[in-house]
């Protein structure tokens, strides 16, 4: 079965123009490589453009699977006509054109997400099932790193994140409930290693920044 | 605790789910080898390589409903560079098992230690 097939989008109508029949906003959605987004999208907006609810700004949220809002964020500028529905007397959607569309695919957020599908001895080694709280922090530092980390699992209760460069300087934080465990090889070939209390994300943010960094 | 000898080498299956392996294909993951109830291995002993794949594929089948997605070695001369103990640790069906250990009194590794195995490992089989 696959687990990523599942939908939690969210949709922000940021303007609205009524006299050229067109919007534009940002959608945010966790979903398979493979997610036809764009049916998506026109089934999320008909209703939100609707004679009776139609505004010039709002939000609309579906989740269905996954608890969060990032992932996939497609930006849109959509041409649209109102047609009347005479069965339900009201006016209804139809889009003419689609264009501006950007996906970005979040493959650190995936790999979340099938580490939080994974049972007890996970590893035939006696390896525990994550916890929510775990997982939960391991998105939300996830969620303020500038760059992608290759995301792991340990058999020790934790979420592994790393950032590796040709040169061989790396960059590891190892999330646990309530610290992280940071670890760097230097471009000269030495190590550091400390930890950070579970709320400094900004720090990790930093580090990231701070290892991308061209130095001249 | 009887140490395994310096230069036996060291072998650890991976396997396909969880995804351990590295985005560049270059090797593991050092999360491979963290482990709080230490790193499981199984020595060489003496046997051809052959030998030793054929039994770390009858243990995964035996053990995993996944297939593996490649078979790793480390020297036991690797560990201790880095301080780590390696013990015996024969089991009922296993006598080449060991475990890899942070000292003589901790288990989990440091993220150093588990690092240094990752990079120094040799990749004896891919499945993919």
């Amino acid at each position: 079965m696959n687990n990523f097939n599942c939908l939690s989008l969210t949709t922000s109508i940021q303007q609205f123009n009524s006299g050229s029949n067109s919007f534009y906003g940002t959608m945010k959605c966790n979903t398979a490589d493979d997610y036809p987004y764009e049916n998506e999208l026109l089934r999320l907006l008909s209703p939100v453009f609707s004679h009776e609810n139609r505004k010039s700004s709002q939000t609309r949220t579906i989740k269905h699977g996954f608890s969060n809002n990032t992932g996939v964020e497609i930006e849109y500028f959509t041409k649209f006509d109102l047609l009347f529905d005479n069965a339900q007397n009201t006016n209804k959607l139809k889009v003419s054109e689609c264009f501006n569309k950007q996906i970005v695919i979040s493959k650190a957020l995936l790999k979340i997400e099938q580490i939080k599908s994974l049972e007890n001895n996970w590893n035939n080694n006696g390896a525990s099932k994550f916890s929510e709280k775990l997982i939960e922090r391991s998105i939300s530092i996830l969620n303020t790193l500038p760059f992608e980390p290759d995301v792991f699992p340990t058999a020790r209760d934790s979420i592994q994140f790393e950032y590796e460069k040709a040169s061989g300087e790396y960059l590891e934080f190892e999330i646990f409930e309530t610290w992280i465990n940071v670890f760097m090889i230097n471009a000269d070939e030495s190590e550091d290693e400390y930890k950070l209390s579970s709320n400094e994300n900004i720090k990790l943010k930093n580090l990231v920044e701070g290892f991308y960094c061209e130095v001249s | 605790m009887k140490l395994v000898d310096i230069d036996e080498e060291l072998f650890r299956r991976v396997g396909q789910n969880p995804d351990m392996w590295s985005k560049d294909d270059s090797g593991p993951t050092s999360a491979l080898f963290k482990d709080s109830k230490g790193v499981s291995v199984n020595q060489r002993k003496n046997r051809i390589e052959d030998d030793v794949i054929s039994f770390e594929e009858e243990l995964h089948s035996k053990y995993t409903g996944s297939g593996m997605k490649a078979l790793v070695s480390v020297g036991n001369e690797v560990c201790t560079e880095k301080e780590l103990h390696v013990i015996e640790d024969t089991l009922e069906d296993n006598d080449y098992h060991a475990l890899i250990l942070r000292s003589n009194e901790k288990i989990d590794l440091t993220s150093g230690q588990a690092k240094h195995l990752a990079k120094k490992c040799r990749i004896v089989k891919k499945y993919y």
